[in-house]
């Protein structure tokens, strides 16, 4: 997958676990966990802004392009 | 695939009742068929639209001569029961709330495809059934009638309606399904 997905780096520096994380931006754990192991079609734009939101970053920091080899 | 987890009970009971009652079109529409080929004096009242078959089926045409138009008429029937049979299950499954599911939509197409053939079929056989009804009156009294009516264009339509529903609610379950996956 081309795009990476830092979700677990970003949230490792805030020190916040999935569980705090999934009840700010209102998602449930599962799909946090999806999200974060980058198993999901897309991310709305809104859940992108509530998580920005939370671990106070932008959305550069939590999405990566690496082109596959 | 995409279901309604619980039902609108509405929905739920609505759908019970008409599976049931396409249960009871299911059984009576063959039976009836064949009541009208083997009875047809006792039977007459359940020839609405079938006027000009009135005048021809009746007691007098032999008993082998009304089996070989049977035969005819069930090919017909033959696909008015499986748009039935696929009606009760597709309404089961929306009793259960399975309302975009693969078999549901598989089963409207079914259903289009039935009627679509059903007409197609109830005109092709129309001829051989009056030839068989009158072939026992002998030369110069025979007929061959050919029906198409207002109401086969009506069957059209509808085939042509559920066939384009059906394909509608597959991009609908397409379109639920890419929601499904987008957090």
């Amino acid at each position: 997958m081309a795009i990476i997905v830092n979700l677990d780096v970003m949230m490792a520096r805030r020190k916040m676990r999935s569980k705090e994380l999934a009840e700010a931006i209102d998602i449930t754990e599962a799909n946090l966990s999806l999200l974060k192991s980058g198993k999901v079609k897309g991310v709305r734009f809104s859940t992108l802004e509530r998580i920005c939101a939370v671990l106070e970053c932008q959305p550069g920091e939590l999405l990566e392009f690496r082109p596959d080899a | 695939m995409t279901d309604i987890k619980t039902p609108p009970s509405n929905l739920r009971s609505l759908s019970r009742f008409m599976a049931g009652l396409t249960t009871i079109g299911l059984l009576i529409y063959p039976l009836a068929d064949i009541a009208i080929y083997l009875r047809p004096q006792m039977t007459q009242w359940m020839m609405l639209d079938a006027d000009h078959m009135g005048s021809v089926l009746n007691e007098g045409v032999p008993l082998m001569y009304r089996l070989y138009a049977l035969a005819f008429s069930l090919a017909g029937v033959s696909f008015t029961v499986w748009a039935l049979w696929s009606l009760r299950r597709l309404f089961l499954h929306y009793s259960r709330g399975e309302v975009f599911s693969a078999d549901a939509l598989r089963l409207m197409k079914n259903i289009a495809i039935a009627i679509f053939a059903g007409v197609i079929v109830t005109f092709a056989v129309h001829a051989p059934i009056s030839m068989a009804l009158t072939w026992y009156l002998g030369r110069g009294h025979r007929e061959i009638s050919l029906d198409f009516g207002s109401g086969d264009v009506a069957s059209l339509f509808t085939a042509g309606v559920v066939l384009v529903i059906s394909r509608v609610m597959a991009e609908a379950q397409r379109a639920a399904d890419e929601n499904t996956k987008f957090v």
